[in-house]
């Protein structure tokens, strides 16, 4: 909402600057996103009488003004129609920089002098008159800066709290700032009360807590005055017609919308109720709605008149020769509004404010302004007043303990500065039953936010400012304390990610159908948006491996050798109406321009080793698209499947626009951090070892997990990978491994013999199983 | 044959390198070395020889042995000379270590835990994906509250809602531990509104909630606390202020500010307004409260005996301020360029 600090200032007890208001706001938890200030008008500006107008001997519409500014005489030369002589007018004397920028110098114009400018009300950006030049009151003195006439008004655009209805109005403003300074705001005006009877005929049946209308007769015959006009534009709202801007400026200043029908467009009695199937409304924006039956609206005799609370209809639209009125303050339920605005799209300064849900009592005060107004502005005369009540306002009184108070604000508060800090914000306070207990008898209809006590030590708080709040620590006194591990060690994982090299990439969790598909992922097993911001993020990702194609894509020149991992989460889809699972996923991807799944391996089993787990990598035979043929496998941590690692389809790689190779692992971290056990401290060889090691030619499909295997049970030694090769001197299918054998006796040095004695057993063992022959020397 | 101590000398002297001494040393010291032989022979002498031939022997090796040494000495000099004598820029720069990079929010997310931790906090953590009650009602935001437009919601097509903020995680935290009270917790995690983006909001972010009730806990507290974990973010000399808001699960509720770190809370740098603060001298780092009685009230917590407070903020929003990042989207676009900064 915007809203012109001067209009606060009506309302205000005291005079107050725009920066105390606009502190003041910020105190009471009102956010001032922006304040505007007009820049004063140069003090070089000041109003002259004009003594004497002559023609310009060389130019027909110009004239040579004689003006006074009560110390000297000047000469202008001034092309407005309306100078006159006797005129008070703004002068710009040589020197002003006007409101636009532009500098006043001493001129010749066709040859005559002109020692300054009489100004438009335009040029000095007090108003869109330019036709002639600004006509100045008669008791303008000669001399006085027009910027003390004219000072300068702040305009605040503010967000408020969305409890607060009262705060979408100057007069809550007012009274917010008047409360956090001291100055006090004014009251509100009497309510208009109904006439007893022949008021306009009404028949609310749903969703109106009160309905007033009242008619009055209206000779609206001049457009409305400048200061009204001026805080409108402040508001961002436009000037229509006297009688609009009434509305209008009524609502702004008190939160209560209204309405006003063209009296004669109207088949009376007005009624407010659900839309019938297929009625429709053209509103006053020119669209043509249906509606739908559960759609609020004003309806008279032949039909729909208007969106309740939103907006009125053009077929009962006031315009310039309206002679009668009828005005509507209604008290619509806030829900329904919402609901219908949602749905039409069409959120109205109306609708904001009912949304928001509005007290009975506030329709007829707004409506005894309105009429105000309107007999003041647009000729109005009241006629007659209906006012149907539907809902009787309550009471509402709330009981504040004096202990209570302190013990949640965690300072002392005496029960006198208490009742002091509500009386300021007009909420009536007394001390009840000794002085223990601050009694509010009635919360202030206008504050329907105020429920029970808390709220009321928030109000105090609030006045009497969160610096007086002082600082301390909450003692802890747990009754038991209980360990997590779970972060230690997932920062243990992490320390190994950023020791291998690796990237920490965050990515979006939703992704596109298009992403899915290029991994052929069926859609329908996937969570999906009902109002995703955008199709590219329009189902929840099941795999963290559609994210990360993107980000190697993104990427594409950054390196041909780099990797990252992401720990998230992913959204498993289960039976409708149950949360889905939300497994908390490691993902690694590697690219280089070749031995990618090598250097990925190399990642994994230090994980592994890091967290003192045992990881089996099972290969896959089955196809699974976005995986190279062959080269998937899952990874197991016992008989629980962790994930899966693998080399990605070159193809899919090809596509992406990326060279060389791609190798991928995503495994589900919850079971690697419950089970990471700490390592075991091994002792240390007292005695050197003995190594060989052994080259043989196996079978290409013989895995080094079932070499291992095979040599598990060699005694007193163990089996390292040295290398594998495939190629030259190699039978085709086959291919040259190296193994190293450590010998090592915890009692001596092991002797040539024994180390022998290992190798020849191993490759006893290697032949039977798999055939193995050793690999000829050279 | 006797030896001549000086042509040994000589001889050790002009030794060209290690080897040619070490093969020296064997020839002149070794089991069957001349000079040792020398000395073996000296038992073979008559008695009345072996005083005087014995001391010579022994001299002599000594003196072999020292000018072995010498020798030794000098060529490894010589030689430590000659490899430095290529010249070694002192100011280069070193082999990088093949480190990572930890993502900025990341590092801010461990930092903040770290900083709980040693307050006393545990972590805590609730689904992404939560039910409309956890993440609205039981939060005092009834459906068609106008709360629930503060947070633009995305809403999944069966049921369920990507979570808006991590406070549900407070409730499903009080509803295991309402019999075990004092809790004191925080629960970071993501968080995802349906919102355009800017350069300060994305759709998703992680944000840090705390939460803690107890008998007896006071807005008192609840500023200490805040004021406590401000400077532990952003330095001993922050300062913190609070203003009044609306929350729908806390009451009271306020806005937690810190001073500029660019400024010092001054909004000048020089004649300009700080670029940081747009002026004001004061950042906005988030949200807290007084738990709404109604909140308690909804897990079964009596209000007018336990009270707490709870607060919430955005570690991209500090990793922003904290490393000069004035875009919030390049948290999640990932580009290694921004990222390998980190």
């Amino acid at each position: 909402m915007k809203v012109s600090t001067a209009w606060i200032k009506e309302w205000l007890c005291r005079t107050m600057s725009d920066k105390e208001i606009v502190s003041a706001l910020e105190q009471a938890g009102i956010e001032v996103e922006q304040t505007i200030y007009s820049k004063p008008l140069d003090k070089k500006i000041v109003v002259a009488l004009v003594k004497k107008v002559i023609q310009h001997p060389g130019a027909d519409r110009l004239k040579i003004v004689f003006v006074s500014t009560g110390k000297e005489e000047l000469r202008i030369v001034c092309g407005a129609p309306n100078v006159r002589e006797g005129l008070k007018v703004a002068l710009a004397q040589v020197g002003t920089t006007l409101p636009s920028g532009d500098k006043i110098m001493p001129a010749k114009l066709r040859g005559e002098v002109s020692e300054g400018m009489l100004c438009s009300e335009r040029e000095l950006d007090l108003g869109p008159d330019h036709d002639g030049i600004l006509e100045l009151p008669d008791s303008a003195e000669p001399g006085t800066t027009l910027c003390d006439m004219y000072p300068s008004d702040a305009i605040v655009d503010i967000k408020t709290q969305t409890n607060r209805f009262d705060l979408l109005s100057v007069v809550g403003l007012a009274r917010e700032v008047g409360a956090i300074t001291g100055a006090g705001s004014k009251e509100l005006p009497e309510g208009l009360h109904a006439d007893k009877t022949g008021g306009p005929e009404v028949a609310p049946k749903v969703g109106a807590k009160r309905f007033m209308l009242v008619r009055m007769k209206v000779a609206a015959d001049a457009p409305s005055p400048d200061w009204m006009v001026a805080r409108l534009r402040a508001a961002g709202v436009r000037s229509i017609s006297p009688i609009v801007d009434v509305t209008n400026y009524v609502n702004l200043e008190l939160g209560q919308p209204l309405h006003a029908y063209d009296a004669t467009k109207v088949k009376l009695p007005l009624t407010v109720r659900l839309a019938k199937a297929h009625e429709r409304l053209t509103t006053l924006d020119g669209v043509k709605r249906k509606l739908e039956t559960d759609d609020m609206v004003v309806a008279d005799a032949t039909g729909p008149v208007g969106l309740a609370g939103v907006m009125g209809g053009v077929s009962t639209e006031v315009d310039d020769t309206t002679k009668e009125i009828l005005l509507e303050a209604a008290t619509f339920d806030g829900v329904l509004v919402r609901k219908m605005a949602k749905r039409h799209g069409l959120r109205t300064e109306a609708s904001a404010r009912f949304e928001r849900g509005l007290p009975v009592q506030l329709a007829p005060v707004a409506m005894a302004r309105a009429v105000e107004l309107l007999t003041q502005v647009a000729g109005g005369l009241l006629v007659a007043v209906t006012d149907q009540l539907n809902v009787a306002p309550q009471e509402r009184p709330i009981e504040l303990r004096h202990d209570f108070l302190n013990r949640l604000l965690g300072f002392e508060v005496t029960m006198k500065e208490a009742v002091a800090a509500l009386g300021q914000l007009q909420i009536e306070a007394q001390p009840a039953d000794s002085a223990e207990i601050i009694a509010v008898p009635a919360v202030p209809w206008w504050r329907p936010d105020l429920k029970e006590a808390q709220d009321l030590v928030e109000e105090v708080v609030r006045v009497l400012g969160y610096d007086r709040v002082p600082s301390r620590i909450p003692v802890w006194r747990p009754r038991q304390v209980s360990f997590d591990h779970m972060h230690g060690r997932r920062r243990q994982l992490q320390r190994v990610l950023y020791g291998a090299g690796l990237f920490e990439v965050m990515t979006y969790s939703f992704v596109s159908q298009d992403q899915l598909a290029d991994l052929e992922l069926d859609a329908r097993q996937h969570l999906k948006l009902k109002n995703p911001l955008s199709v590219e993020q329009a189902y929840l990702r099941s795999s963290l491996l559609p994210s990360h194609l993107q980000v190697l894509a993104r990427n594409r020149t950054y390196a041909k050798t780099v990797g990252f991992y992401e720990l998230s989460r992913v959204f498993e889809k289960r039976g409708s109406g149950e949360q889905p699972a939300e497994p908390l996923r490691l993902g690694v991807m590697v690219r280089r321009p070749e031995l990618a799944y090598r250097q990925l391996k190399g990642i994994l089993d230090a994980l592994a080793r890091e967290l003192g787990l045992e990881l089996k990598v099972a290969p896959e035979t089955s196809a699974e698209v976005g995986w190279a043929a062959g080269r998937r496998a899952t990874v197991w941590l016992g008989k629980l499947r962790l994930g899966q690692i693998g080399q990605l389809d070159p193809a899919l790689l090809r596509r992406l626009k990326l060279g060389g190779e791609a190798a991928y692992l995503e495994l589900n971290v919850a079971p690697l951090l419950e089970q990471a056990r700490p390592r075991v401290f091994q002792g240390l060889a007292r005695f050197p070892s003995a190594q060989r090691d052994l080259a043989v030619i196996v079978p290409a499909e013989v895995m080094w997990a079932d070499v291992t295997a095979a040599l598990a049970d060699l005694p007193q030694a163990t089996a390292a990978f040295v290398e594998d090769y495939y190629g030259e001197g190699v039978p085709t299918g086959h291919k040259s491994l190296t193994i190293r054998l450590t010998v090592r006796h915890t009692d001596r040095t092991p002797t040539d013999g024994e180390a022998a004695a290992v190798e020849a057993k191993a490759l006893r063992i290697l032949e039977r199983k798999f055939g193995a022959q050793p690999r000829a020397e050279g | 044959m006797a030896l001549d101590e000086a042509q040994l000398k000589a001889r050790i002297e002009g030794a060209a390198d290690e080897a040619a001494l070490e093969a020296l040393r064997v020839e002149l010291l070794g089991r069957k070395g001349s000079v040792t032989e020398q000395l073996k022979a000296v038992g073979e002498l008559p008695p009345a020889e072996r005083a005087t031939a014995g001391s010579a022997a022994n001299q002599l090796r000594l003196a072999v042995q020292a000018a072995l040494e010498a020798r030794g000495i000098a060529l490894r000099q010589a030689q430590f000379t000659q490899e430095l004598s290529t010249p070694l820029d002192l100011t280069a720069p070193g082999t990088q270590p093949a480190l990572g990079h930890r993502h900025p929010a990341s590092l801010v997310l461990d930092e903040l835990i770290e900083l709980y931790w040693q307050m006393g906090y545990q972590v805590a953590e609730g689904p992404e994906v939560e039910t409309e009650w956890y993440n609205f009602e039981a939060l005092n935001i009834p459906a068609d509250h106008p709360a629930r437009d503060m947070q633009d919601t995305f809403y999944l097509e069966e049921a369920h809602l990507p979570r808006t903020h991590t406070s549900g995680i407070q409730i499903r935290h009080l509803e295991l531990h309402k019999d075990e009270l004092p809790v004191r917790i925080i629960a970071p995690g993501k968080v995802y509104r349906n919102e355009d983006e800017d350069a300060r909001h994305s759709w998703t972010f992680h944000q840090i909630e705390g939460l803690v009730v107890d008998e007896g806990i006071s807005l008192a507290d609840l500023k200490g606390t805040l004021e406590a974990m401000m400077r532990g973010i952003l330095g001993d000399q922050t300062k913190l202020r609070l203003r009044s808001n609306y929350f729908p699960y806390t009451e009271p509720s306020v806005e937690m500010d810190a001073t500029c770190v660019v400024c010092g809370g001054t909004g000048k740098l020089g004649e300009k307004d700080c670029h940081l603060c747009g002026g004001s001298g004061w950042l906005e780092l988030g949200g807290a409260g007084m738990i709404h009685p109604q909140v308690l009230r909804n897990i079964g917590i009596d209000p007018m005996v336990y009270s707490g407070f709870a607060f919430g903020f955005g570690p991209e929003r500090i990793a922003a301020i904290k490393y000069g990042v004035d875009d919030v989207r390049e948290f999640w676009r990932p580009n290694f360029a921004f990222l390998e900064q980190f």
